[in-house]
């Protein structure tokens, strides 16, 4: 990472607030002092559409100077920089930049943004994550620690929104928690020893370091020398500042005492940045380069991948879901197994747990987080087919034994960390691990191309390699082995001291040694060359047939005898053999070559190899020139002759040797080939010997986690049934076979069942329901999977509401039913007594003859009412209208002329709330109502509750009744003109009061008789017999035979009775006083008879006296001949003769029956 | 010794269903000069006897046995026939537009109210037809 001019820059405090963050702001930049050097990042969540007013809030808090970033500005100390709104800051070199954001609204996460570019621009800094909902600045802390900086954390417990603290801490990563009060104080020491600790001697610092690392390897086994110096200086500098610590020496003093320190920075040094897709162009050409072609070539096995160091998961489960998807697109169901390795415990539980902050949306496609994750609450868990697919274990890549036969291996961002034969060392590794011509994936700072005869580079960009078809294949040694103790403790303790002096000397030895030392060939014990120096290819001539790496085959022919022996004698016995010169062919010049062969103790266990040295003697004399220079004599020819005689069968019979040499040599070739058969099956066996240890470490990978998840479940379980037992409510789980899978205690009260009886079919059991065939509803709901309520009585009594809904599993699979119990007794009670209640007001409101309804308004859009809607009436209700079965219906459609004030009248009820009484006509109805309208029910309901009355009937009598007593008093009024009539009548010719009075009193009496008899009939008729007898009532004595009556009883209009009764009056007080009955000897005689005409009924009524005094007929016509003139034409309908003579008045009254 | 001159000599016709009634204003008119042509009680023989007598004045009863005598009101609008109403309803005159210009006698009545309507009648009438 480029760090250069790191001095000059402000180191940086990055703040992140949400929910409830003004406040905590304010009190900790306010707790802050104003010299810390540090530049103060805020980032809070404002609202896009509003000018913010943070700047001025928190500058009125503190005195250190407050900006809000607008455009670029360089970063000073002590200052505070605040988030404008609908912005993101990102630090750009000593500089923040501000700048439109870069996701979409709901997806923003503003304070990861800023840590992210501190960790990737300044490698280190503080980053505080305060009060806020969400998870926001979860997955910056981790950037923020991986390049070096502290995590400071408010306390949950402090915060007014915990939830953002929360997330934080969750990530294992926060260094500090604490009240803000104390950050304050934590970011001040932090500040001050940072400040100690960039002025430490960076080349002084290397001994301390490699010191640290070495003490840690001691505590923990780790070790982290392979590792580069800049890591593992970053780390350590984190940690002092944590600790507080300003020297090297006296952290690495911390690291040695302190147990859990060491544990603290293996932790750190453990830490890794990652993310879902991180790089998502190199995962797409994972996808199309990689993962697809896979699927062209599968194996039996499946696909196997190994995710190294996969930290807290993302990775791992990243390639998993493109291997879901490329298997979904395919549609082909493959076994995918994704081993997924670290160092790290604490990051495998986060993987293991497999839930994430809801921060991942930044990083995640929704359509991947719709597919492959559930959301929970504030983050997300990914689901159980990903999570199958990928085993976690902890495994070192440096230490334990690879996986084997993989098609994949991910090792992303761990060899950036580590040094270069490091570095080589795992790429073999790899190789080992995978099938030929398949898959490595690097981080994006990493390369293979250091290693070309393992590794075609496919894709550079992306970093993916492919492996080589024809590598050698072999498990790389590791320099770290799995014990506890360093091999060589000495070497990284070993002091530059002494030694140091005379490397030089020892170095120029070596190399004049290697100079001048003679041309020499290392074999084993079975004669192969296993190598060659400088200069020892010259003795080497291979002769034809097959191919030979053995020494002593393939080295000159004339060496080949004594070098065979040679080797033998120092492989086999171990000592050391120097052979007599022999003449040899170099280069084709005869030298003279003496070897020297030496036992060289093998690495490898008790075989020796041995060490073969040409000793070059020079040129070799020619023989014969020899011989022509040779002075001595016959006797030197003769030993001469005999040498070469002796030399030539020696010759021979070297040949010969040779030969035999030959035909060993082949049974020899064969005897090897069998060797070499064994050796490959020895070796063959080995494989599978690590193959096996291998699968036994995926085994305990399995088992590690079905231990957890049976932990979990044994957890979840106790959960459940505490929830069960508290709830008291009666659950009953079946399967689809409605066998019993699990039920809760009260259960027991219902079916005959006990915890022995799970697993065996409900309709075994009898139980104690009522009429109900459990089974049938259970049935039921598994057929349409709608849930079903039923209220059940048990025998006993007790009322119980059954609910069966189906039994969804997580992956929404139905696998049963779930049935519960809740008893209602009590609310049955209460619905009972709600009932009664009900029905007793029902019976009430039918009761009562008068109308009642309920009513609804409906209004039109100007708010005005148009119509209503009858919600319920009463019996009455159609009585009272005439209308049936109103409910339901409105007014305009029963009846569209109904009268508009009715509609206003409820309309302004159902507003004003306050009760109305009118009435008013139906014309639509032909009714006439009395209405008492109010309000029912709320405002809002616009219902309206009418108690009414026909009142129809009332309303006629009343009118009746008027005019009745208009009438009455009419005829009280005629009746009183007739009476003043009579009286100015009778006041005519009278000549004295007394006169006046008997007279008008007589005709008076007269009217009112006839009035009795005509009430008699009711007004409707008068009989003529009780006329005349009454009229001559006070005239009659008993027995007296003076008056005789003669006439059958005839109906007389009420007139015609009115006018006879006069008629008769004014006839017989004239007969009382000058007539027939003024005497005792007068006679009266009245007849009538009743004579038929062609068309009607006439009668002729004759009053006849006689036997009185002498009758003188009137001098003027007075009231009385008046009246019976007029009344028989006028009253009568008819004509009335009157006659006054001598022996007695007499009159014919002729008139006709109606 | 007549009251109205006014009076002397019209011809008066009587609608009165009371005999009793109609006698004792047919005496009172008389007693006051008029000529009392005949008494009609039933609304057909009224509108004969205004065809047949010609009156020049009419005492109308409102209600001749239960039958309103609005038709015979209009004919004499009609012939512009001078009339005064005699009724033993105590209101609603007003009700019938056919005698709502007519002098309204209640009875009982008063001898002197009687005749000042028939006067006031008269003299309206005269001024309606000049």
């Amino acid at each position: 990472m480029p760090r250069t001019g790191k001095a000059t820059h402000v180191p940086i405090c990055g703040i992140g607030a949400s929910a409830g963050g003004v406040k905590a702001l304010q009190a900790l930049l306010r707790a802050l002092p104003e010299d810390l050097g540090l530049a103060y990042v805020v980032i809070l969540h404002l609202s896009p559409d509003h000018p913010s007013q943070m700047r001025e809030i928190l500058a009125a808090a503190m005195r250190m100077t407050v900006h809000q970033v607008t455009d670029t500005p360089v970063l000073k100390a002590n200052c505070v920089y605040v988030i404008p709104p609908d912005r993101e800051l990102v630090i750009e070199g000593n500089k923040v930049h501000a700048r439109a954001f870069s996701q979409p609204r709901g997806r923003r996460a503003p304070i990861d943004m800023l840590f992210r570019s501190i960790a990737e621009g300044r490698g280190d800094g503080l980053a505080l994550v305060l009060t806020g909902a969400g998870s926001d600045g979860a997955a910056g802390v981790a950037a923020i620690k991986e390049a070096g900086g502290v995590i400071l954390v408010q306390d949950p417990e402090e915060a007014e929104f915990p939830s953002m603290p929360q997330s934080a801490i969750a990530t294992g990563l926060a260094d500090f928690i604490a009240p803000i009060e104390r950050l304050a104080d934590l970011v001040a020491d932090i500040a001050r020893s940072k400040d100690a600790v960039r002025s430490l001697d960076a080349a002084g610092s290397a001994n301390d370091l490699r010191r640290i690392v070495g003490i840690l390897r001691a505590r923990t086994g780790h070790d982290f020398s392979g590792y580069k110096r800049a890591t593992v200086s970053r780390r350590v500098l984190r940690r002092m500042q944590v600790r507080k610590v300003k020297t090297l020496p006296d952290y690495a003093r911390l690291v040695q005492e302190a147990p859990e320190e060491a544990g603290a920075l293996l932790s750190d040094m453990l830490i890794s940045v990652t993310q879902f897709f991180r790089d998502p162009e190199a995962f797409e050409t994972l996808a199309l380069e990689a993962i697809a072609p896979l699927f062209d070539d599968l194996s039996e096995e499946g696909i196997r991948a190994w995710v190294a160091g996969c930290a807290t998961g993302e990775e791992a489960y990243s390639i998993a879901m493109l291997f879901a998807e490329e298997a979904t697109r395919r549609k082909v169901r493959v076994p995918i197994q994704i081993f997924a390795t670290d160092l790290d415990d604490a990051a495998l539980v986060v993987a293991r747990r497999g839930y994430y902050p809801g921060a991942i949306e930044v990083d995640v496609s929704d359509e991947r987080l719709q597919r492959f994750f559930v959301k929970e609450g504030e983050g997300y868990r990914i689901r159980k087919d990903i999570r199958d697919m990928v085993l976690f274990a902890a495994h070192s890549v440096l230490r334990d034994p690879p996986f084997l036969r993989l098609d994949l291996v991910s090792c992303r961002n761990l060899m950036i960390y580590v040094e270069r034969p490091l570095q080589e060392k795992l790429c073999s590794l790899f190789y080992y691990g995978l099938r030929q011509q398949r898959y490595l994936f690097l981080g994006s700072a990493e390369t293979a191309d250091g290693e070309q005869q393992l590794f075609t580079p496919m894709h550079r960009e992306a970093r993916l390699y492919q492996s080589r078809a024809q590598a050698p294949r072999s498990l790389p040694m590791i320099a770290e082995s799995s014990g506890t103790a360093p091999r060589n403790p000495a070497a990284a303790e070993v002091a530059p001291g002494p030694a140091g002096r005379d490397a030089s000397a020892v170095m120029r030895h070596e190399a004049a040694l290697e100079k001048a030392a003679p041309p020499s060939v290392l074999v084993d014990e079975a004669h192969r060359i296993l190598h060659l120096s400088p200069g020892a290819g010259r003795y080497i001539m291979h002769s034809g047939g097959v191919f030979s790496g053995r020494l002593s085959s393939v080295v000159l022919p004339e060496l080949r005898l004594d070098l065979g022996h040679a080797i033998e004698r120092a492989t086999v016995r171990k000592l050391p053999t120097l052979t007599i010169g022999v003449s040899a062919k170099v280069d084709g010049m005869l030298r003279r070559i003496a070897l020297n062969v030496s036992p060289v103790p093998s690495e490898e266990g008790p075989a020796t190899h041995a060490l073969v040295l040409f000793l070059d003697g020079g040129p070799e004399q020619d023989e014969g020139d020899a011989g022509d220079a040779d002075e001595a004599g016959v006797g030197f020819g003769r030993m001469r002759s005999e040498l070469r005689s002796a030399k030539e069968a020696l010759a021979l019979s070297r040949a010969e040797h040779e030969l035999a040499m030959q035909d060993l040599r082949a049974a020899n070739e064969e005897l090897q080939s069998i060797n070499e058969e064994y050796r490959s099956t020895a070796e063959e066996l080995e494989t599978s010997k690590e193959e096996l240890q291998s699968m036994n470490e995926e085994l305990h990978t399995v088992n590690g986690e079905l231990k957890k998840k049976l932990e979990s479940i044994s957890t979840a379980h106790d959960d459940l049934r505490n929830l069960t037992s508290a709830t008291e409510i009666g659950t009953l789980f079946l399967d689809r076979q409605l066998c019993i899978r699990m039920f809760t205690p009260p259960i027991a009260d219902l079916f005959n069942v006990t915890d022995n009886d799970i697993g065996r079919p409900l309709t075994n059991f009898t139980n104690r329901l009522r009429n109900r065939a459990i089974d049938a509803d259970v049935s039921q709901v598994l057929d349409d999977l709608t849930p079903l309520e039923a209220e059940i009585e048990s025998v006993d009594g007790r009322w119980l509401m059954m609910r069966v809904r189906p039994y969804r599993t997580v992956e929404d699979r139905i696998d049963g039913a779930v049935v519960t119990f809740i008893d209602i007794g009590s609310l049955r009670n209460a619905q009972a007594r709600e009932l009664e209640t009900e029905a007793k007001y029902r019976l009430l409101f039918d009761a009562i003859d008068q109308g009642f309804c309920v009513i609804e308004m409906m209004m039109d859009d100007a708010g005005k009412a148009v119509d209503y809607r009858f919600l319920a009436v009463n019996r009455a209700f159609a009585e009272q209208t005439g209308i049936a079965d109103a409910v339901g219906r409105t007014m305009r459609e029963i009846a569209p002329t109904h009268e508009d004030h009715w509609f206003e009248n409820y309309a302004r009820v159902a507003e004003t709330q306050v009760a109305e009484q009118l009435e008013g006509p139906a014309a639509a109805l032909g009714r006439f109502f009395e209405v008492h309208d109010f309000r029912f029910g709320e405002r809002g309901d616009r219902q309206v509750g009418v108690l009414f009355q026909d009142i129809t009937d009332r309303r006629r009598a009343e009118t009746e009744r008027q005019m009745l007593t208009l009438e009455l008093s009419h005829r009280v009024k005629n009746t009183l003109a007739v009476v003043q009539a009579l009286a100015s009548q009778t006041s005519r010719n009278m000549t004295s009061v007394e006169q006046f009075r008997m007279t008008f009193i007589g005709r008076l009496h007269a009217l009112a008789r006839a009035h009795d008899l005509l009430l008699a009939t009711q007004w409707n008729s008068a009989d003529i017999r009780k006329l005349v007898e009454t009229a001559l009532e006070m005239y009659s004595t008993a027995g007296s035979e003076a008056i005789s009556i003669e006439g059958k009883g005839l109906d007389l209009t009420p007139k015609q009775g009115l006018g006879l009764s006069l008629m008769l009056h004014e006839l017989s007080t004239n007969a009382a006083k000058y007539g027939a009955l003024s005497t005792p000897e007068g006679r009266l005689s009245v007849t009538w008879d009743v004579v038929k005409t062609d068309l009607m009924r006439e009668v002729v009524f004759v009053w006849k006296e006689r036997g009185g005094p002498v009758v003188k007929p009137p001098e003027t016509r007075g009231f009385g001949t008046r009246l019976i003139e007029r009344a028989s034409r006028f009253e009568m309908g008819g004509e009335a003769e009157l006659k006054f003579e001598p022996e007695g008045c007499t009159m014919h009254l002729c008139f006709s029956l109606a | 010794m007549s009251l109205y001159p006014e009076l002397q000599g019209c011809r008066v016709l009587v609608v009165e269903d009371e005999l009793l009634v109609a006698m004792a204003v047919e005496d009172l008119l008389t007693d006051e000069g008029c000529d009392v042509l005949a008494t009609a009680s039933t609304v057909r023989e009224t509108l004969e006897r205004v065809e047949s007598d010609g009156p020049s004045l009419v005492v109308l009863d409102r209600n001749l046995h239960g039958e309103r005598t609005s038709s015979v009101a209009d004919e004499l609008t009609r012939r512009q026939i001078p009339f005064v109403v005699m009724t033993g309803y105590v209101s609603g005159l007003s009700d019938d537009p056919a005698m709502a210009g007519a002098p309204c006698i209640a009875k009982p009545w008063s001898d002197a109210g009687l005749l000042a309507g028939l006067r006031q009648a008269l003299v309206e009438g005269r001024d309606r037809g000049a």
